[in-house]
Protein backbone atom coordinates (compact mmCIF):
# COMPACT_ATOMS: atom_id res chain seq x y z
CA UNK A 1 0.00 0.00 0.00
CA UNK A 2 2.91 2.40 0.97
CA UNK A 3 4.35 1.62 -2.41
CA UNK A 4 1.41 2.00 -4.20
CA UNK A 5 0.99 5.70 -2.44
CA UNK A 6 5.00 6.37 -3.02
CA UNK A 7 4.43 5.51 -7.08
CA UNK A 8 1.02 7.97 -7.46
CA UNK A 9 3.42 10.50 -5.66
CA UNK A 10 6.60 10.17 -7.48
CA UNK A 11 4.52 10.07 -10.49
CA UNK A 12 2.71 13.17 -9.52
CA UNK A 13 5.45 15.37 -8.68
CA UNK A 14 6.92 14.34 -12.01
CA UNK A 15 4.05 15.02 -14.15
CA UNK A 16 4.87 18.47 -12.23
CA UNK A 17 7.94 19.07 -13.37
CA UNK A 18 7.32 17.95 -17.25
CA UNK A 19 4.58 20.94 -17.15
CA UNK A 20 7.47 22.94 -17.55
CA UNK A 21 8.38 22.17 -20.80
CA UNK A 22 6.30 23.96 -23.37
CA UNK A 23 4.24 21.39 -25.82
CA UNK A 24 4.78 23.46 -28.71
CA UNK A 25 6.71 26.46 -29.37
CA UNK A 26 6.40 29.51 -31.89
CA UNK A 27 8.56 30.43 -35.20
CA UNK A 28 11.17 32.98 -33.77
CA UNK A 29 14.03 34.74 -35.61
CA UNK A 30 16.85 35.68 -34.21
CA UNK A 31 20.60 36.93 -35.84
CA UNK A 32 23.66 35.06 -36.08
CA UNK A 33 26.97 35.99 -35.20
CA UNK A 34 27.16 37.52 -39.12
CA UNK A 35 24.11 39.32 -38.38
CA UNK A 36 22.60 37.17 -40.82
CA UNK A 37 18.39 36.69 -39.89
CA UNK A 38 17.48 32.85 -38.85
CA UNK A 39 14.29 31.51 -38.60
CA UNK A 40 13.13 28.77 -37.38
CA UNK A 41 10.89 28.21 -39.68
CA UNK A 42 14.20 28.10 -42.07
CA UNK A 43 14.08 24.54 -41.16
CA UNK A 44 10.86 22.95 -42.02
CA UNK A 45 12.11 20.19 -44.30
CA UNK A 46 14.82 18.58 -41.66
CA UNK A 47 13.16 15.48 -39.65
CA UNK A 48 13.73 17.11 -36.54
CA UNK A 49 15.57 21.09 -34.68
CA UNK A 50 18.09 20.38 -32.58
CA UNK A 51 18.14 23.47 -30.45
CA UNK A 52 20.84 24.20 -28.09
CA UNK A 53 21.76 26.50 -25.67
CA UNK A 54 25.09 26.94 -24.76
CA UNK A 55 27.63 29.32 -23.58
CA UNK A 56 31.56 30.60 -24.14
CA UNK A 57 32.03 31.07 -20.28
CA UNK A 58 30.55 27.62 -18.81
CA UNK A 59 32.56 24.67 -18.05
CA UNK A 60 30.10 22.60 -18.51
CA UNK A 61 29.24 24.02 -21.72
CA UNK A 62 32.57 23.88 -22.93
CA UNK A 63 33.23 19.98 -21.48
CA UNK A 64 30.67 19.82 -24.41
CA UNK A 65 32.28 21.03 -27.42
CA UNK A 66 33.59 17.95 -28.99
CA UNK A 67 30.13 16.55 -28.58
CA UNK A 68 28.51 19.61 -29.69
CA UNK A 69 30.88 18.87 -33.01
CA UNK A 70 30.55 15.41 -33.29
CA UNK A 71 26.54 15.36 -32.90
CA UNK A 72 26.56 17.80 -36.00
CA UNK A 73 28.76 15.46 -38.00
CA UNK A 74 26.94 12.33 -37.45
CA UNK A 75 23.22 14.08 -37.85
CA UNK A 76 23.43 16.54 -40.30
CA UNK A 77 23.29 14.58 -43.18
CA UNK A 78 20.90 12.79 -41.39
CA UNK A 79 18.20 15.61 -42.28
CA UNK A 80 18.43 16.87 -38.27
CA UNK A 81 19.24 20.48 -38.29
CA UNK A 82 21.09 21.75 -35.23
CA UNK A 83 20.56 25.64 -34.01
CA UNK A 84 22.38 26.79 -30.88
CA UNK A 85 21.47 29.72 -29.00
CA UNK A 86 23.05 31.92 -26.51
CA UNK A 87 21.54 33.83 -24.03
CA UNK A 88 23.80 34.76 -21.41
CA UNK A 89 24.08 38.78 -21.13
CA UNK A 90 27.62 38.73 -20.74
CA UNK A 91 28.45 36.98 -23.96
CA UNK A 92 28.96 39.03 -26.94
CA UNK A 93 28.32 38.75 -30.46
CA UNK A 94 32.24 38.25 -31.29
CA UNK A 95 33.54 36.38 -28.35
CA UNK A 96 30.70 33.97 -29.86
CA UNK A 97 31.68 33.78 -32.96
CA UNK A 98 35.67 33.33 -32.17
CA UNK A 99 34.23 31.07 -29.58
CA UNK A 100 32.86 28.93 -32.68
CA UNK A 101 35.69 29.59 -34.72
CA UNK A 102 38.28 28.11 -32.37
CA UNK A 103 36.22 25.26 -31.44
CA UNK A 104 34.82 24.45 -35.64
CA UNK A 105 31.01 24.58 -35.00
CA UNK A 106 29.39 24.53 -38.17
CA UNK A 107 26.18 25.36 -36.99
CA UNK A 108 24.09 28.55 -36.72
CA UNK A 109 24.88 30.20 -33.45
CA UNK A 110 22.00 33.01 -32.34
CA UNK A 111 22.37 35.68 -30.03
CA UNK A 112 19.33 35.82 -27.99
CA UNK A 113 19.66 38.99 -27.06
CA UNK A 114 17.93 40.03 -23.32
CA UNK A 115 17.30 36.46 -23.18
CA UNK A 116 13.48 36.24 -24.89
CA UNK A 117 13.69 33.09 -26.41
CA UNK A 118 15.26 31.71 -23.09
CA UNK A 119 12.29 33.07 -21.32
CA UNK A 120 9.74 31.92 -24.07
CA UNK A 121 11.36 28.15 -23.62
CA UNK A 122 11.95 28.37 -20.09
CA UNK A 123 15.69 27.21 -20.09
CA UNK A 124 17.58 27.63 -17.33
CA UNK A 125 21.29 26.37 -17.96
CA UNK A 126 24.05 25.99 -20.39
CA UNK A 127 23.78 23.39 -21.97
CA UNK A 128 20.32 22.95 -22.36
CA UNK A 129 18.75 20.88 -25.33
CA UNK A 130 15.07 20.96 -26.93
CA UNK A 131 14.17 18.73 -30.29
CA UNK A 132 11.48 19.93 -32.17
CA UNK A 133 9.21 18.98 -34.83
CA UNK A 134 9.87 21.24 -37.83
CA UNK A 135 6.01 20.46 -39.08
CA UNK A 136 4.11 20.32 -35.96
CA UNK A 137 6.71 22.77 -33.95
CA UNK A 138 5.91 19.88 -30.94
CA UNK A 139 9.12 19.58 -28.17
CA UNK A 140 9.63 15.92 -28.67
CA UNK A 141 12.50 16.15 -26.34
CA UNK A 142 13.76 18.58 -23.77
CA UNK A 143 17.19 18.31 -21.37
CA UNK A 144 20.82 17.03 -21.53
CA UNK A 145 22.94 15.69 -24.33
CA UNK A 146 23.93 12.39 -21.95
CA UNK A 147 24.17 12.12 -18.38
CA UNK A 148 27.96 13.38 -17.35
CA UNK A 149 30.21 15.96 -18.42
CA UNK A 150 33.29 13.65 -18.01
CA UNK A 151 32.66 11.13 -21.32
CA UNK A 152 34.54 8.59 -19.63
CA UNK A 153 31.21 8.84 -17.23
CA UNK A 154 28.58 8.68 -19.45
CA UNK A 155 25.95 5.91 -19.19
CA UNK A 156 23.42 7.18 -21.08
CA UNK A 157 23.64 8.91 -24.41
CA UNK A 158 19.86 10.75 -24.39
CA UNK A 159 19.86 13.45 -27.40
CA UNK A 160 21.41 10.68 -29.69
CA UNK A 161 18.75 8.57 -28.28
CA UNK A 162 15.77 10.40 -28.72
CA UNK A 163 17.47 11.76 -32.54
CA UNK A 164 17.70 8.08 -33.46
CA UNK A 165 14.12 6.92 -32.34
CA UNK A 166 13.00 10.03 -34.72
CA UNK A 167 14.74 8.66 -37.31
CA UNK A 168 13.38 5.18 -37.14
CA UNK A 169 9.63 6.54 -36.98
CA UNK A 170 9.67 5.99 -33.41
CA UNK A 171 8.08 7.79 -30.44
CA UNK A 172 10.73 9.48 -28.28
CA UNK A 173 10.76 6.93 -25.42
CA UNK A 174 11.95 9.39 -22.94
CA UNK A 175 11.49 12.89 -23.29
CA UNK A 176 12.39 14.75 -20.92
CA UNK A 177 16.06 14.64 -18.58
CA UNK A 178 17.87 16.50 -16.35
CA UNK A 179 21.41 17.83 -15.82
CA UNK A 180 23.77 20.22 -13.79
CA UNK A 181 24.73 23.60 -16.26
CA UNK A 182 25.52 26.47 -15.26
CA UNK A 183 22.46 29.23 -15.33
CA UNK A 184 21.45 31.13 -17.78
CA UNK A 185 22.56 35.01 -17.28
CA UNK A 186 19.89 37.12 -17.87
CA UNK A 187 19.33 40.77 -18.08
CA UNK A 188 17.78 41.49 -14.45
CA UNK B 1 62.98 35.14 20.76
CA UNK B 2 59.56 36.43 21.30
CA UNK B 3 59.03 36.62 17.47
CA UNK B 4 59.84 32.86 17.31
CA UNK B 5 57.33 32.25 19.62
CA UNK B 6 54.85 34.60 17.77
CA UNK B 7 55.59 33.38 14.52
CA UNK B 8 55.48 29.32 15.89
CA UNK B 9 51.59 30.91 17.30
CA UNK B 10 50.81 31.99 14.10
CA UNK B 11 51.31 28.91 12.15
CA UNK B 12 49.84 26.69 14.47
CA UNK B 13 46.51 28.64 14.50
CA UNK B 14 46.82 28.73 10.74
CA UNK B 15 47.25 24.76 10.72
CA UNK B 16 44.75 24.44 13.21
CA UNK B 17 42.24 26.87 10.76
CA UNK B 18 43.36 24.90 7.90
CA UNK B 19 43.02 21.30 9.41
CA UNK B 20 39.26 22.07 10.15
CA UNK B 21 38.27 22.15 6.61
CA UNK B 22 37.45 19.10 5.23
CA UNK B 23 35.02 18.12 2.54
CA UNK B 24 33.17 15.15 2.78
CA UNK B 25 31.29 12.80 -0.16
CA UNK B 26 27.85 12.59 0.52
CA UNK B 27 25.49 9.83 -0.78
CA UNK B 28 21.88 9.84 -1.48
CA UNK B 29 20.47 8.52 2.00
CA UNK B 30 23.01 10.47 3.88
CA UNK B 31 21.08 13.69 2.17
CA UNK B 32 18.11 12.18 3.01
CA UNK B 33 18.51 11.83 6.09
CA UNK B 34 19.60 15.08 6.67
CA UNK B 35 16.81 16.99 4.53
CA UNK B 36 13.96 14.95 6.39
CA UNK B 37 15.38 14.81 10.32
CA UNK B 38 15.07 18.69 10.73
CA UNK B 39 14.87 18.39 14.48
CA UNK B 40 13.40 21.65 14.29
CA UNK B 41 16.00 23.35 12.33
CA UNK B 42 15.64 25.37 9.50
CA UNK B 43 17.66 23.98 6.82
CA UNK B 44 19.62 25.84 4.33
CA UNK B 45 21.19 23.59 1.55
CA UNK B 46 22.89 25.30 -1.24
CA UNK B 47 24.47 23.39 -4.13
CA UNK B 48 27.12 25.13 -5.94
CA UNK B 49 30.76 24.04 -7.96
CA UNK B 50 34.02 25.43 -8.18
CA UNK B 51 33.13 26.21 -12.32
CA UNK B 52 29.93 28.13 -11.47
CA UNK B 53 30.68 31.61 -11.33
CA UNK B 54 27.73 32.42 -9.64
CA UNK B 55 28.36 29.61 -6.73
CA UNK B 56 31.89 31.38 -6.43
CA UNK B 57 30.67 34.74 -6.23
CA UNK B 58 27.58 33.91 -3.88
CA UNK B 59 29.37 32.16 -1.63
CA UNK B 60 31.16 34.34 0.78
CA UNK B 61 27.34 35.72 1.30
CA UNK B 62 26.42 32.09 2.69
CA UNK B 63 29.59 32.14 4.73
CA UNK B 64 28.80 35.57 6.20
CA UNK B 65 25.30 34.60 6.74
CA UNK B 66 26.05 30.90 8.45
CA UNK B 67 28.30 32.85 10.79
CA UNK B 68 26.11 35.49 11.87
CA UNK B 69 22.93 33.06 12.53
CA UNK B 70 25.34 30.15 14.02
CA UNK B 71 26.23 33.57 16.79
CA UNK B 72 22.52 34.38 16.92
CA UNK B 73 22.23 30.45 17.85
CA UNK B 74 19.01 30.64 15.74
CA UNK B 75 17.40 27.48 14.18
CA UNK B 76 19.08 27.34 10.95
CA UNK B 77 21.05 25.01 9.72
CA UNK B 78 23.56 25.37 6.97
CA UNK B 79 24.90 22.71 4.29
CA UNK B 80 26.82 23.13 0.95
CA UNK B 81 26.46 20.35 -1.70
CA UNK B 82 29.80 20.48 -4.23
CA UNK B 83 28.38 18.98 -7.94
CA UNK B 84 32.35 18.72 -8.97
CA UNK B 85 33.35 15.11 -8.43
CA UNK B 86 34.44 13.84 -5.43
CA UNK B 87 37.64 12.89 -6.94
CA UNK B 88 38.22 16.69 -7.00
CA UNK B 89 38.28 17.56 -3.30
CA UNK B 90 41.68 17.83 -3.14
CA UNK B 91 42.26 19.32 -6.51
CA UNK B 92 39.61 22.26 -6.90
CA UNK B 93 37.07 21.83 -3.75
CA UNK B 94 39.63 22.95 -0.89
CA UNK B 95 41.87 25.07 -2.54
CA UNK B 96 38.57 27.39 -2.77
CA UNK B 97 37.24 26.54 0.73
CA UNK B 98 40.71 27.65 1.82
CA UNK B 99 39.55 31.44 1.34
CA UNK B 100 37.05 30.73 4.30
CA UNK B 101 39.20 29.08 7.24
CA UNK B 102 36.54 30.00 9.54
CA UNK B 103 33.64 28.18 7.33
CA UNK B 104 30.95 27.04 9.95
CA UNK B 105 29.03 24.97 7.84
CA UNK B 106 29.54 21.35 6.96
CA UNK B 107 30.66 21.00 2.79
CA UNK B 108 30.01 17.77 0.89
CA UNK B 109 30.93 16.59 -2.47
CA UNK B 110 27.94 14.84 -4.15
CA UNK B 111 28.90 10.79 -4.64
CA UNK B 112 25.81 9.97 -6.46
CA UNK B 113 24.96 6.68 -8.96
CA UNK B 114 23.94 9.19 -11.45
CA UNK B 115 23.34 13.00 -11.81
CA UNK B 116 19.40 12.25 -11.91
CA UNK B 117 19.43 10.34 -9.00
CA UNK B 118 21.20 13.42 -7.01
CA UNK B 119 18.97 16.19 -8.47
CA UNK B 120 15.71 14.46 -8.02
CA UNK B 121 16.74 13.24 -4.34
CA UNK B 122 17.05 16.90 -3.55
CA UNK B 123 13.56 18.96 -5.51
CA UNK B 124 11.84 17.40 -8.51
CA UNK B 125 10.94 20.58 -9.72
CA UNK B 126 14.85 21.50 -10.06
CA UNK B 127 16.43 20.91 -13.33
CA UNK B 128 19.67 21.01 -12.24
CA UNK B 129 20.96 24.50 -12.81
CA UNK B 130 23.20 25.28 -10.38
CA UNK B 131 23.43 27.77 -8.09
CA UNK B 132 20.73 26.39 -6.55
CA UNK B 133 19.49 26.72 -3.01
CA UNK B 134 16.67 24.81 -0.89
CA UNK B 135 15.28 25.99 1.85
CA UNK B 136 13.60 23.45 3.87
CA UNK B 137 11.02 23.74 7.42
CA UNK B 138 11.95 22.94 10.17
CA UNK B 139 9.77 19.69 9.25
CA UNK B 140 11.23 18.96 6.48
CA UNK B 141 9.04 20.39 3.52
CA UNK B 142 10.69 22.17 1.21
CA UNK B 143 9.25 25.88 0.84
CA UNK B 144 12.47 27.86 -1.48
CA UNK B 145 13.23 26.70 -4.48
CA UNK B 146 16.34 29.09 -5.68
CA UNK B 147 17.93 29.13 -8.97
CA UNK B 148 20.53 31.39 -9.94
CA UNK B 149 22.94 33.44 -8.09
CA UNK B 150 21.17 35.02 -5.23
CA UNK B 151 22.17 38.08 -2.32
CA UNK B 152 23.17 38.17 1.52
CA UNK B 153 19.51 40.27 1.89
CA UNK B 154 17.77 37.96 -0.60
CA UNK B 155 19.02 35.07 1.46
CA UNK B 156 18.46 36.70 4.48
CA UNK B 157 14.67 37.87 3.88
CA UNK B 158 13.71 34.29 2.67
CA UNK B 159 15.18 32.61 5.82
CA UNK B 160 13.32 35.15 8.19
CA UNK B 161 10.30 34.59 6.55
CA UNK B 162 10.34 30.59 7.27
CA UNK B 163 11.38 31.82 11.03
CA UNK B 164 8.09 33.98 11.57
CA UNK B 165 6.13 31.62 10.18
CA UNK B 166 7.19 29.13 12.29
CA UNK B 167 6.59 31.03 15.21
Amino acid sequence: MNKHLFMIVLFALTSLSLAATPDKIENFSLNDFNGKKVSLSDFKESKAIVLMFIATQCPVSNAYNERYVKLYADYNDKRISFVAINSNKAESVDEIKSHAVEHGFQFPILKDVDNIIADKLDAERTPEIFVINPSTMQVLYHGRIDDSPRESKITSRNLRRALDEILDGKDVSVKETKAFGCTIKRIN
Amino acid sequence: MRSYIFISLLCSTLMAQESKLSVLPIKQEQLEEIISHRNGNVLFLNVWATWCTPCVEEFPDIVKLADEYQRKNTAVEFIAVSADYPDEIDSLILPFLKKFPNISFKVFVADFNSMDEFISSIDQEWTGAVPATFLFSSEGKRTNLMIGQHSYDQFKTEIEKILHSSK
